[in-house]
């Protein structure tokens, strides 16, 4: 079945929740388990990894990866958009 | 109906362009305060939630949300301005012009927003070419009619026409019913779609715009206060509705209460 092109936002949401719920568990999140969430090829995600780390969403310690602050306020400000479009009938 | 014949405005304004002057003189001004700074404050509290989502997604199309809604505020404004300088044979009508064009690109601006998204989500395969034409034409030209009639009009006729403005007020409040339908049904469009009940709201808020320019166009055929009156209320019910599903949708507590039934 084919895809649907996901937008940069989306995918930025995507790869911070996956990141947020594997946090949950560990104190870091593994890149394999963020990549299993996030359907992303390897190459991609790192590219996406360091536009997160460059924005000061995430921090990486060793491989690992954690949400920074920012990085969750992100997911509200991404959940909240996307409340207000579903709700505005968009 | 009452006040307006034994008034000045029956000279002036034989026609009525503000229908707050239908009310008693002594009422008016008052009347006009109070729903002019409810309908302004409602307008813009809408355009700053679409306004901060613009901003941090850059969504183009919802650009035309924030915009139309600052529009449909500012027109309020001018609407009591009409009132207030409703002696003056050129501030009176001038006002006037300006909210019809301002709350008529107001609602083809919401209009735009809404017809940008479905052509984005309709978008087949292969682009036809009559289709692209439309695409291109349609938005730009229901933009450009609130403007260019007006203007047309006032240029054609530098003078005002208090007979030809009303009849102006008239076609501009038919176009801002087949507007204000379009979104209406791109609306329920997407209830349908989505099968939530809670997306109801939306359309709700535009039918009570809709109901607002209807009533208007009857306030114009009957001189009617009641029918007046009733388009007001319908306008500032539609307004709070619509801001109170914005507050609703992004405030704090609602996402935390809808994170705890999810988990």
């Amino acid at each position: 079945m084919r895809q649907e092109k996901r937008h940069k936002l989306q995918l930025f949401y995507e790869i911070l929740c996956a990141i947020e719920e594997d946090t949950m568990h560990n104190e870091v999140a593994k890149p394999t388990h963020v990549q299993h969430f996030t359907r992303l090829s390897y190459d991609k995600m790192m590219n996406h990894f360091d536009e997160l780390e460059e924005k000061g969403m995430i921090h990486r310690v060793s491989g690992l990866v954690a949400i920074t602050a920012k990085g969750k306020m992100f997911i509200e400000q991404y959940d909240q958009l996307i409340n207000l479009i579903e709700s505005a009938g968009l | 109906m009452g006040g307006h014949e034994i008034t000045g405005m029956a000279v002036l304004d034989p026609n009525v362009l503000n229908p707050f002057v239908l009310v008693s003189p002594a009422v008016a001004p008052a009347l006009a305060a109070a729903i002019t700074a409810v309908s302004f404050s409602l307008s813009l509290m809408i355009s700053r939630y679409f306004f901060k989502s613009y901003g941090f997604s850059g969504f183009g199309y919802l650009l035309g949300l924030p915009v139309g809604f600052a529009f449909l505020g500012a027109s309020f404004l001018f609407e009591a301005s009409s009132l207030m300088y409703r002696a003056d044979p050129l501030l009176y009508p001038a006002f006037f012009w300006i909210q019809m064009s301002l709350q008529s690109e107001a609602f083809a601006l919401i209009a735009l927003s809404y017809y940008y998204k479905n052509s984005d989500s309709n978008q087949s395969g292969r682009s036809v070419r009559i289709r692209d034409v439309l695409v291109t034409t349609l938005p730009l030209a229901m933009v450009a009619i609130p403007f260019l009639v007006p203007t047309f009009t006032l240029a054609t006729k530098p003078y005002f026409n208090y007979a030809g403005l009303a009849d102006l007020s008239f076609y501009m409040r038919i176009f801002n019913m087949a507007v204000i339908g379009y979104i209406f049904k791109s609306t329920i469009a997407s209830l349908v779609k989505a099968a939530n009940i809670k997306l109801l709201y939306v359309p709700a808020a535009f039918a009570l715009l809709g109901l607002e320019q209807y009533s208007l166009v009857l306030a114009y055929f009957d001189n009617s206060v009641s029918a007046f009156i009733g388009s007001a209320a319908a306008r500032i019910a539609g307004l709070a509705l619509f801001a109170y599903i914005m507050h609703s949708v992004t405030s704090r507590k609602r996402m935390e209460i809808e994170a705890r039934k999810a988990a």
